[in-house]
């Protein structure tokens, strides 16, 4: 009944945990149930082992979260060897995030994806704040984006969705290269960049000075970046990610359009909410007594 | 690798003030019978947006079913604490972190201000060779709560030794476990320099999590670069391992 399919690929439910906020993924295997996902996304694998940018990296903010991470992982070697054998035997849909310094980079990263492991998702960070190079960086220019995408569409035929920075003016324009490049969904969207202050210290909040604002105070400017990719791409999968922190924030995604929608911040503040979402959205479209697909893009068409 | 936590609602059963610090008592059934000393909680007192994150707290004490929290006044969720009355609902996520290891009751064990909290809870279920507390003054009650035997160090005099309670290691003491902010750890590490592989701190970090999801707590490793997450790595680290 809430069973998704994108392409050949089905998710048992709309509901999937975003990079960075779930940390390699097992942290919780023994304290929930995963199989109640519909996926999981590890936190974002670089080619090379990143300590992650100094401390303080994370400050609260009204109703929000500014972190400044900086893509801390033990790089796709350390994955491959380590965290997927772990990973494979989890009850749950794994989907992979990558994000390179190149272009080079990201399809060294996919090639080994493909060739060492069996998962059939794979989400393009293009998107990060946090990081000298690459992230964001291969967003802000169509052309350099088009290109990325049609070598990454090159590597391989399994799923790939491209995960891009908010953008509430210019999104249309990467959108398009997103779809024409032969991408099977885009994500929308990671972060803002954001900074705070510390007044008694008179510093800024993070040492990084700034990183990327999550939480509910991002989801309606999330939401309208969804419905307006949607009215002008009605066709193009959408997987939503901002400020989820229930049931009534994903069937809002839904009914402009979202195909899935990733759980971020609300995992560090309620570790077993998530997996309830998915049935507390059958029960939502029992009382209203529609389907998944009735809902989806009800407001859009 | 995995740890069991989980999400329970603790009522508050009793709440004992002292100027600035206070214990508060929940009935926390599952978690109290499961957390080891050293271990924390993630506390979150109201189910709104805003303040978005719980915070993370040692336990004070556990026992039958009741969890203790020996908590410092400094800003919202802690003032929040301080408002609730007995009776009402709060949520805790936990066991959470390592714990001490049970090192028997000839260790030295040293808190300053909040940072009492973890020590005592090993005090009261292993006891201990010394156990000395840091405040800053005299507060009326605060010191009764304390297992016989506490050695208290007031910066100011006005109860027990003066100073600080650093003042009153050798350094050559067998095994340490300290917590306490900043400045006590420093001058910890001096006091403690031939001895740091024998000295375990519990650390405090920003935390969004608590349990090693969200890669926003670290400390920096001694040994190499990098850093250690203070909530699943720790928060008790030998101080030969890490650098503050
Ligand atoms: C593992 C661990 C165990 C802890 N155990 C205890 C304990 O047993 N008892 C206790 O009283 N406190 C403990 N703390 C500190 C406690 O988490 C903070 O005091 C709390 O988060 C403050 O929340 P708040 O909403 O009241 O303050 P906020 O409104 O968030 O902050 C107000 C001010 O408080 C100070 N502050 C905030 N967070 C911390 C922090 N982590 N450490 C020190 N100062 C802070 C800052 O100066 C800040 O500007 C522990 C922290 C950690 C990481
Ligand atoms: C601490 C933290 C770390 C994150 N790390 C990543 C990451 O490694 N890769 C990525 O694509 N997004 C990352 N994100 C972004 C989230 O996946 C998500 O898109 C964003 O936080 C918005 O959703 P939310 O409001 O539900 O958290 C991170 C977010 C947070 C808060
Ligand atoms: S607080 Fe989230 S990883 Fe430590």
């Amino acid at each position: 009944m809430l069973k998704v399919k994108l392409r050949d690929v089905e998710f048992k439910n709309p509901i999937i945990t975003a990079a960075g906020t779930f940390g390699k993924g097992y942290e919780l295997a023994d304290s929930f149930d995963l199989s109640k996902l519909g996926g999981i996304i590890p936190k974002t694998i670089t080619l090379k082992k990143r300590a992650g940018n100094p401390f303080p990296r994370l400050v609260e903010t009204p109703c929000g979260l500014i972190n400044s991470i900086g893509l801390e992982n033990d790089g796709i070697e350390s994955f491959v060897k380590n965290t997927y054998p772990v990973l494979k035997r989890l009850p749950v849909k794994i989907i992979a995030s990558i994000s390179g310094e190149t272009i080079e980079e990201y399809v060294e990263l996919l090639k080994i994806l493909v060739l060492e492991t069996d998962i059939e998702v794979f989400e393009i960070n293009l998107s990060c704040p946090n990081v000298e190079k690459g992230g964001e960086e291969f967003s802000q220019d169509v052309e350099v984006l088009t290109d990325l995408l049609l070598k990454i569409r090159d590597v391989t035929e399994r799923l790939l969705w491209a995960k891009l920075p908010p953008d509430v003016y210019g999104i249309i324009d990467r959108v398009r290269a997103v779809v024409s490049s032969g991408f099977d969904a885009v994500v929308l969207s990671n972060t803002y960049r954001a900074t705070y202050v510390d007044v008694d210290k008179m510093s800024y909040s993070l040492a990084k000075e700034h990183g990327g604002l999550s939480g509910p105070a991002i989801l309606p400017v999330s939401l309208y970046i969804v419905k307006e990719v949607k009215k002008a791409f009605p066709d193009f999968p959408v997987v939503a990610s901002g400020g989820v922190f229930s049931v009534e924030d994903v069937v809002r995604y839904i009914l402009v359009g979202a195909h899935l929608v990733e759980i971020g911040t609300m995992n560090f503040v309620k570790p077993e909410k998530v997996f309830t979402l998915p049935d507390e959205l059958a029960t939502y479209l029992h009382r209203k007594k529609k389907s998944l697909g009735e809902i989806r893009g009800y407001l859009i068409s | 690798m995995p740890r069991k936590i989980r999400s329970e609602r603790g009522e508050l059963i009793k709440k004992r003030i002292f100027g600035e610090f206070g214990v508060f008592t929940f009935a926390l059934p599952k978690i109290a019978e499961e957390v080891m000393p050293g271990q924390f909680v993630m506390l979150k007192i109201k189910d709104e947006k805003d303040p978005l994150l719980a915070r993370p707290f040692s336990v004070f004490y556990a026992e039958d079913k009741v969890l203790e929290l020996f908590v410092k006044r400094v800003g919202r969720t802690t003032t929040e604490l301080f408002a609730l009355n007995t009776g009402e609902r709060v949520n805790f996520l936990g066991p959470l972190g390592n714990a001490f290891k049970n090192a028997g009751s000839s260790v030295v064990l040293i808190g300053g201000g909040s940072g009492v909290a973890p020590l005592n809870f090993y005090a009261r279920k292993y006891g201990f060779g010394r156990f000395l507390i840091g405040f800053p003054s005299y507060l009326e009650g605060l010191f009764d709560i304390f297992p016989d035997g506490v050695d208290i160090v007031t910066e100011d005099g006005s109860f027990g030794k003066k100073g600080y309670p650093t003042d009153y290691l050798s350094g050559d003491e067998g095994i340490v476990y300290a917590c306490g902010p900043l400045p006590m750890l420093r001058s910890l590490e001096k006091k403690r320099s031939k001895n740091l592989e024998n000295t375990y701190v519990s650390l405090e970090s920003m935390m969004g999590c608590g349990f090693g999801i969200c890669a926003g707590c670290g400390v920096k490793k001694r040994k190499e670069e990098g850093y250690f997450r203070v909530c699943s790595d720790g928060p008790i680290f030998s101080f030969s391992r890490i650098a503050i």
